[in-house]
């Protein structure tokens, strides 16, 4: 080959190169993106978690109903009594887990959360709203994220903006669904830096300014850390982030995760659906029976896939699945039987305003 | 390094590989997308790596095999219409420009397994111990596929004859 022909293949690489897009379109979708909805499929080294199973019926929600503007009490003056299917009550009690400190009072028709997570190291604290979550996600399906904010905007981007008197800094950008489809704003909400991000709307600025300008302290809302923790973990490794997502208060995903700095951690998963593998021709699975939790489970091993690429599923009590993978293989059996897993409880927020 | 630091800094090059392994600016937009959304669930780990770029790379050039793998093609569909829109450049009607393109074209008609060790040797600049480590191969296919993906363009008409 000679020098020419090899200066050649470069410089046809590079043309290439210099036709890439703009990393502005993924960096919108990613922050869209940022608390996953429902439906996103969880894929893992070879292993995909699709949904297909909803668990059955369970126990009455209790506490929470409806957020939006048909719980406002009448306004004063007014003769109409008040329905006592919308009153909040007197005092409201705090759901247990990892305080959120902060809601939107006012969200676009259709839009309910289902999703939130707590703990990881981008964001203390995360939320997510969409439209129709039963359905199967759609590229620039309509999503608000709102989440703290680890770095401060970006002073050269975006124009200068007020939320309720506090100055704030607002982007606009287009995504791959259109022009004037999402928008994010960044801001100082009681002392902390947080961000409203809001895609696949049309006039995305608009609304992601009302949304904004209408949040108050949530003296409610949490992130539920207590459903599933760590018992053992290997030296070094710590508990961290906790998400869960869903798309109705008894039909959720939820995880949890412990990792070692620079290492692969280790996954812990809640799921009403069943295992879904997906193998190609260069992933082989090997599957061994075990007995976990003294329940009869399966441990997995893939290759042509991370190393890490292993771990244990075993089918619960309650009909839940639980998966736990990644980490060291002598130690996933010891630390998927001291799991703490609390009993299956609806989470009534999912699927609400 | 945070998400947000990486997305600025690191990921405009990892897409420009990424276009340079697909042929296919939209492809390459979709699988970098697909990567970041799932290197986000994990970037505690990923962000601590010295360079989490690597690993990114790694992770991008498995899923446009593996992406390949599920669907069942042979060839890399390039758009000609779909690459104009991303092309910012004017023919400038230089013969190397015409040598160039002629090479490109070449490029893209090889199997993808090729197409990719081309693209980490001749674009990243990586030793065949690399590359083997980024497709999760041996170094020894390594070389198979670059020397035959060279064998290949060597044995084409040769350059600046074909118009």
């Amino acid at each position: 080959m000679s020098d020419t022909t090899e200066d050649l293949i470069k410089a046809a690489f590079q043309r290439l190169a210099d036709q890439a897009p703009d990393v502005r379109g993924i960096e919108a979708d990613l922050r869209a993106a940022e608390a996953p909805a429902r439906g996103q499929w969880v894929r893992w080294g070879g292993l995909a978690v699709a949904a297909a199973a909803a668990v059955t019926a369970i126990t009455v929600p209790s506490v929470l109903t409806g957020r939006g503007p048909s719980d406002t009490p009448a306004a004063s003056g007014t003769a109409a009594e008040p329905n006592p299917a919308t009153v909040r009550p007197a005092t409201p009690v705090r759901e247990p887990g990892l305080a959120i400190p902060y809601r939107p009072e006012w969200l676009p028709d259709g839009f309910v959360e289902v999703g939130r997570s707590g703990g990881g190291a981008q964001s203390p604290w995360a939320r997510s709203w969409t439209v129709n979550p039963a359905q199967s996600p759609s590229p620039g399906a309509p999503t608000l994220g709102f989440r703290h904010s680890p770095l401060p905007p970006d002073t050269e981007q975006g124009e200068v903006i007020d939320v309720n008197g506090v100055q704030g800094r607002l982007i606009e950008r287009a995504t791959s669904s259109g022009p004037n489809r999402y928008a994010e704003v960044t801001w100082t909400q009681s002392g902390e830096l947080v961000v409203m991000s809001l895609s696949g709307v049309n006039d995305a600025k608009a609304a992601v300014l009302r949304i904004a300008r209408s949040v108050k302290p949530d003296p409610v809302a949490a992130v539920p850390t207590e459903v599933l923790s760590f018992g053992w973990l290997p030296e070094g490794m710590v508990s961290d982030l906790t998400q869960v997502t869903g798309d109705r208060p008894d039909n959720y995903t939820l995880l949890r995760t412990a990792t070692l700095v620079g290492d692969e951690g280790i996954t812990a998963m809640l799921s009403p659906d069943a295992p879904a593998w997906s193998d190609g021709p260069t992933i082989k699975r090997t599957e061994v029976p075990v007995t976990v939790r003294g329940l009869p489970g399966t441990s997995f091993s893939v290759s042509g896939a991370p190393p890490s690429a292993s771990g244990v599923v075993v089918r619960l009590s309650d009909r839940r699945w639980l998966y736990v993978f990644g980490g060291p293989d002598k130690d996933i059996i010891r630390v998927t039987n001291e799991l703490r897993i609390a009993p299956l409880a609806p989470m009534a927020w999912i699927g609400k305003r | 390094m945070t998400l947000d630091e990486f997305i600025t800094q690191r990921v405009p090059g990892l897409l420009r590989y990424a276009t340079t392994l697909t042929c296919d600016p939209h492809l390459a937009e979709d699988i970098v997308q697909e990567v970041l959304l799932r290197a986000q669930r994990k970037w505690t780990r990923i962000g601590a790596m010295d360079p989490p770029d690597h690993y990114v790379r790694r992770m991008i050039t498995n899923e446009y095999l593996s992406l390949r793998r599920r669907k069942s093609f042979h060839e890399v569909r390039t758009a000609p219409d779909s690459m104009a829109d991303h092309d910012p450049s004017v023919a400038d009607g230089t013969a190397a420009y015409d040598e160039r393109d002629e090479m490109l074209a070449r490029i893209r008609g090889l199997p993808p397994r090729q197409r990719t060790a081309l693209a980490l040797r001749y674009y990243c600049d990586l030793s065949d111990a690399e590359i083997a480590h980024t497709m999760r191969c041996r170094p020894g296919t390594v070389r198979g596929h670059l020397s035959r993906a060279l064998a290949t363009l060597r044995t084409l008409t040769p350059i600046g004859t074909t118009r």
